[in-house]
């Protein structure tokens, strides 16, 4: 679009920004001013009994319940395993996916060898997964960590295969000039160019996962985090229910967030195509 | 029409640095006359032709059209900007009956009057190509429909072809003039090109920067079509590249 | 990096001898009892199976409820989503109010919002519509504000010049503007519509739906009826990629074909 450059003002103001530190401190509280609001309406929901109890606990109920849940135990209890059950779901899947992917990237053969049936399991959801995962393993440990597995494995594999194949051909032939083995292609230019999407699929990777643990543990576990929410919904504890909520919100906000910031990181060493 | 320029005041940034734009700067903009307004990059013409048109309404000083302060933009002040800014998304039909949107028309007179208009600037046949598909000067051609389709008294243009090639450039200022006379409607046209200052003004205002302020008048009194070839045409050009003080 | 000069033949052949390979592992085992007969079907049973709930007017009801719920949530998603999207990216002061919000809201997987949405709204087609709902409503809120942000200043103050109505900018500047961000949720927002409606059927009351279907078929061991319903799920998305696409073409003709 070259008829729409950027076009300097005729007459720029030069003025030196002036440091305003009240000012980003009140934009900052802004932001906060909307999740403090519905607290507060929350709050006098409850005071004036304007909905019953069993459909809106008290927020200071719910923090009761959380520090209680913490305190004995029950918390951690069901935390641990439903952690463990995502990092050994997202381990297998991710590094299943992490080598197919990378074989997938770097052979044309193996890509076509694998990709329809790939295809076939990556275009049904892991929500399509489930009935047939429960049919044919039941609903133990076998059938979390597989669907987490499976979960994890299809955006890595996919992000992988990718990563690898957009290695710009001229960076490659860089390394022809230079003689280099193949090994060395692999080491020096293939892995360091494709670093950053595969991350980004390692980091899809790993929140699919998670989210996938709760809806598993929603619909087929006696233990674990999610199962701890739906049981709190079962038996009209909300409390229960809503503080179990806000942990697994929490958590899928702080993976996300260590996630994104490591992504940046590598953007900034890594990111980018000079060619 | 009329209008206006009295003692007109623009300061850009805080107080204490403050850069003076327009330094108290007066027109009396003749009705029906083409009015250039010249100078080197920072000397305010493009700065008041915003003012004009209204899209920037805090100045010291008055710019009355017909009389009235101008306090915000009008469909009696139409505008061409340099990036001929046609919406993308829209054919050339639909960006020139842009500017009707607002008309108090019924819809037959409104498709009439885009019609007429984009015979006016010779692009018939294009009515349903999207900007991405015309040349820099079709494009520009098309903005020029779009500022005078709503038929205002007054025309702006800032610097209207600045974008385009030195050979689409000079068949576009002809279409300018033809237009011009054809519609008898007020144009201030803003540029740095003397030679289009010459080509197709009635008088061209020189201005110099820091502050903003006019340094001359010129009559430009030689008959149309204008021919750059002319010895006036020549002369005119001198005494402009002089008050600019540049070098001949 | 692959090569392309090999005949297509052997393409092809490549591409069947994984797939074939399975089915020949899965046949064995069926045969000769490796895979435990209750569960898994044998590849022709689930073939006849599956061609069966082509014919089976219950399988297509069950398909027509999920389209229905699916479409129904994917608008009223989309248009609270778009609504607030646009306020977001055109007002700097709602982007500071409730932009850190509904970004925090966002962070929230869809799913565990159902035990919640099951107290409040019930379990019936509503609460399955609004889950939909919920889970469009943040991809086209992104896009959306994205797609207000993304509109060059320049052609706003064309829009002062002649004196545009908010209605007239909305229709003529924002919505057009915003288009190509917009389509891209769009394709987003399909797909975890879908998601969405599928595992609605699993969580919510009973009723026709794909995902009940195969809950259904689950617990009547019927896995040709599971294979069947999940080939319906995985060509419907793939469907509605195309469709994205397909519109993405339509509504976006005026863009300059990238070089």
């Amino acid at each position: 679009m070259a008829a729409i450059d950027v076009i300097a003002p005729e007459v720029r103001a030069p003025a030196p920004r002036r440091y305003r530190p009240w000012r980003q401190l009140g934009r900052a509280a802004l932001g906060f001013a909307v999740p403090v609001g519905l607290l507060g309406a929350w709050q006098a929901a409850r005071a004036l009994n304007l909905v019953a109890e069993q459909v809106l606990p008290a927020p200071d109920l719910v923090w009761q319940t959380l520090v209680e849940v913490t305190g004995s135990g029950e918390l951690w209890d069901n935390l641990s395993i439903s952690l463990v059950r995502v990092a050994v779901g997202f381990v297998i899947g991710a590094t299943l996916g992490l080598g197919l992917g990378a074989a997938m990237g770097l052979s044309g053969r193996a890509e076509r060898v694998f990709r329809p049936t790939l295809i076939l399991v990556a275009i049904i959801p892991v929500v399509g997964w489930l009935p047939l995962l429960m049919l044919l393993l039941g609903i133990g440990e076998a059938l979390k960590i597989t669907i987490i597995a499976k979960a994890a494995f299809t955006p890595v594999v996919l992000a992988t295969m990718n990563g690898f194949r957009q290695v710009p051909p001229a960076y490659i032939e860089v390394g022809r000039v230079y003689r280099f083995s193949r090994w060395q292609v692999l080491r020096r230019i293939m892995l360091p160019a494709s670093l950053l999407p595969v991350f980004t699929g390692l980091r899809n990777g790993l929140t699919t996962a998670w989210v996938t643990l709760v809806v598993v543990e929603m619909l087929a576990s006696t233990e674990g985090i999610g199962y701890l929410m739906v049981w709190g919904r079962q038996l009209f504890q909300l409390d229960l229910m809503l503080a179990m909520m806000a942990v697994i919100g929490a958590i899928g906000y702080v993976m996300d967030r260590i996630l994104v910031g490591g992504e940046a990181r590598l953007q900034r060493r890594f990111g980018g195509r000079a060619i | 029409m009329t209008l206006a320029i009295r003692d007109v005041t623009k300061r850009f940034g805080p107080e204490e640095a403050a850069l003076t734009a327009l330094d108290r700067v007066s027109i009396n903009v003749v009705p029906g006359e083409f009015l250039v307004l010249v100078g080197a990059s920072g000397c305010g013409k493009s700065t008041l032709l915003r003012l004009i048109s209204g899209l920037d309404t805090d100045y010291d000083g008055d710019v009355l059209h017909d009389g009235a302060r101008i306090a915000g933009t009008s469909l009696s002040r139409g505008i061409v900007f340099q990036d001929h800014r046609l919406f993308p998304w829209a054919t050339v039909e639909q960006n020139i009956a842009l500017a009707l949107e607002n008309a108090d028309l019924p819809a037959a007179e409104k498709r009439k009057a885009v019609a007429e208009h984009i015979a006016l600037v010779g692009l018939a046949g294009f009515e349903h190509a999207f900007p991405h598909q015309l040349s820099g000067g079709m494009a520009q051609r098309a903005a020029i429909a779009r500022g005078l389709v709503a038929r205002p008294g007054l025309l702006l243009l800032d610097e209207p072809f600045g974008a385009v090639d030195a050979l689409t450039r000079a068949r576009l200022q002809t279409e300018l003039q033809r237009i011009w006379e054809q519609e008898g409607i007020t144009m201030i046209l803003v540029t740095h090109d003397v030679e289009e200052a010459v080509f197709l003004a009635d008088r061209v205002v020189v201005m110099s920067p820091r502050p903003g302020r006019i340094a001359r008048i010129v009559d430009i009194d030689a008959p149309r079509p204008r021919h750059r070839v002319d010895q006036d045409f020549s002369r005119y050009r001198a005494e402009i590249l002089t008050a600019l003080g540049a070098p001949l | 990096m692959s090569a392309t000069s090999q005949p297509r033949a052997l393409t092809l052949a490549e591409g069947l001898a994984l797939p074939v390979l399975l089915l020949a592992l899965w046949d064995a085992g069926s045969r000769f009892g490796w895979l435990d007969g209750q569960v898994w079907a044998a590849p022709a049973a689930v073939l006849t199976g599956g061609i069966g709930q082509l014919f089976a007017p219950d399988s297509w009801t069950g398909l027509g409820y999920s389209l229905f719920r699916h479409a129904l949530g994917f608008l009223a998603g989309s248009l609270i989503g778009i609504g607030v999207g646009f306020a977001l990216g055109a007002s700097q002061r709602f982007g500071l109010l409730f932009g850190p919000t509904l970004n925090a809201a966002k962070q929230v997987a869809i799913f565990t919002w159902i035990p919640l949405m099951s107290i409040w709204l019930g379990t019936g087609e509503v609460a399955k519509i609004a889950f939909v709902a919920l889970a469009v409503f943040f991809p086209m809120m992104l896009s959306a504000a994205e797609g207000v942000r993304a509109i060059d200043p320049r052609y706003l103050e064309v829009a002062r010049a002649f004196r545009l109505t908010r209605w007239q900018r909305l229709r003529r500047l924002t919505l057009p503007g915003a288009m190509p961000a917009l389509i891209g949720g769009v394709q987003v927002a399909l797909i975890y519509a879908w998601l969405a409606v599928i595992g609605a059927d699993y969580f919510f009351e009973a009723a026709p739906g794909l995902g009940s279907q195969m809950l259904q078929a689950r617990d009547q061991f019927r896995m040709d009826i599971l294979v069947f319903d999940m080939l319906v799920i995985g060509l419907i998305g793939l469907l509605f990629l195309r469709l994205a696409r397909g519109l993405e073409t339509l509504v976006l003709r005026w863009r300059p074909r990238a070089v």
